[in-house]
């Protein structure tokens, strides 16, 4: 029943007042320092009176999204998609550290469906039971691969391939459209980077047959095909595709390509600003604060590490408002 | 003959209650969903709640021409007030149909202007300025109310002067 979250989307359309726009943007890189630029967080409602360091502060402020989501939706996991990424991200780690015996505790991440200790312990034991279906076959596959090969490329490909077929896997399960389009657009942008980096540094087919993930807008055999006869023949193919546009961005830079690639993402969730019903301006709203807290992140590093304004520009994502 | 007219008298009656049921349920549900918009609204800015208040309000009003509908049908059969003569089972049948338009134009016209009203509060929720523009985009829906309000009262107070 599309109208049982028509309290949730209004106060969440409501709160949109106090999301950063792109102007805001501007001025928390013009700040002079960091003190400044914690003042214009806090006008625009961020906790920074207890926060001590810029990632503290969006730490509570993604603590905050996610608590004020719970409130409002009843079974939460219809948003497990966000945090799938972070299983995987933990599970790349887990691995690595097995094999490496290192301390993998600090590059773990918070926020993913499974607590990333449960993951790391599983992985350190062997014991694939203790993690969930999605996550034993890949941890199994990834640290066997890894350990015969002492190939990291490899474990992070077996790993990122089996993230993107989650991914579209729940688009395709889910009755939103955003959700479907959310997935369907990222595992293709992600195939594109994938092929346009492989093609650049020379790899094989069987390189691309690995790596590249199924979707619907594009044959993954040929991508795979045209990016193993080099950068200028999958530009060629890309042309013919519907990310065509694509191909142009990647002509001028990498950088371009990935700020392309979340632009991309984001008109699709500003679609459901007009939206007052269903889970999908829920879903828009998550998306948009995610790439807030990224933006913001960004430009807060290059404050405290004193970089040049204009190398952030360029890299700065389009927002939600 | 008796059964006939005690039969033209239970139309007439489903007919009263009909336009009170339906156009009921359709702004229950209407000022229910405004409603819940307006205090998502509120919650993130209480100063808001005058303004939000008038656009959940307006799905209401189809309930209000369900009952009064009601009340001139109750009035007509002698329901209401006494004094009224049984009436014919063709008189009843046209009480009762005299009774439709306002029964399912209001359930559906009060649900959709619920939906109108929830957006108009979206809308005054990131620009207050356009409240008025708001109001009018749920007033719209208030339209078809009224038209089937119209035609269900020159119904009802045009069945007596057939003489049937």
């Amino acid at each position: 029943m599309p109208e049982m979250y028509t309290y949730a989307v209004a106060r969440l359309h409501a709160s949109e007042n106090n999301m950063l726009s792109n102007l805001d943007l501007e001025r928390l890189l013009a700040a002079n320092d960091m003190r400044e630029a914690m003042a214009i967080l806090s006008e625009k409602g961020y906790d920074t009176m207890n926060a001590q360091s810029a990632d503290a502060v969006l730490e509570n402020e993604r603590k905050r999204l996610w608590e004020l989501i719970g409130e409002l939706v009843d079974d939460i996991s219809v948003f497990d998609i966000f945090l799938y990424e972070n299983d995987f991200h933990n599970l790349k780690a887990a691995v690595k550290s097995v094999v490496t015996k290192d301390d993998c505790g600090n590059i773990l991440v918070p926020y993913g469906t499974v607590p990333a200790e449960t993951i790391v312990k599983a992985v350190e034991n062997r014991e694939f039971g203790e993690l969930p279906k999605f996550l034993r076959d890949v941890a199994e596959k990834a640290l066997m691969a890894l350990l015969e090969t002492g190939d990291g490329g490899l474990c992070d490909i077996i790993i990122d391939k089996a993230y993107l077929e989650m991914l579209l896997g729940c688009g395709e399960k889910s009755d939103i459209g955003l959700i479907k389009d959310y997935a369907e657009t990222t595992v293709a942008l992600c195939d594109i980077k994938i092929a346009a980096r492989g093609s650049r540094l020379g790899k094989n087919a069987e390189f691309f047959r690995r790596s590249l993930a199924e979707c619907k807008t594009l044959n993954i055999e040929e991508v795979g095909k045209a990016a193993s006869n080099g950068f200028e023949d999958f530009m060629e193919y890309l042309k013919g595709t519907d990310y065509r546009e694509a191909a142009d961005v990647l002509a001028k830079s990498y950088t371009a390509f990935e700020k392309w690639c979340d632009d991309r993402i984001m008109q699709e969730a500003k679609k459901e600003k007009n939206n007052q019903f269903t889970l999908a301006p829920i879903f828009a709203h998550i998306l948009a604060k995610e790439s807030e807290f990224k933006m913001v992140g960004l430009v807060l590093t290059a404050k405290q590490n004193k970089l040049n304004g204009d190398v952030i520009r360029e890299r700065l994502r389009e927002l939600y408002v | 003959m008796e059964f006939m007219n005690g039969l033209g008298m239970a139309f007439a009656l489903l007919g009263a209650a009909l336009s009170a049921l339906l156009a009921g349920i359709g702004s229950a549900v209407g000022v229910g969903m405004a409603g819940e918009a307006a205090a998502g609204v509120v919650t993130e800015d209480p100063q808001k709640f005058g303004k939000v208040l008038i656009l959940q309000l307006l799905p209401g009003t189809q309930g209000i021409y369900g009952l009064l509908i009601a009340f001139i049908t109750l009035s007509q059969i002698g329901v209401l007030g006494g004094g009224g003569d049984a009436i014919s089972l063709a008189e009843g049948i046209l009480y009762f149909v005299a009774c439709l338009p306002m029964g399912f134009v209001g359930l559906w016209s009060a649900k959709r202007q619920a939906r109108a009203a929830v957006s108009g509060i979206a809308l005054v929720a990131k620009r207050p300025e356009q409240m008025g523009k708001a109001i009018i985009f749920a007033a719209m829906v208030e339209t078809y109310a009224i038209l089937a309000l119209l035609i269900s009262i020159l119904s009802i107070v045009g069945i007596p002067a057939l003489g049937l």
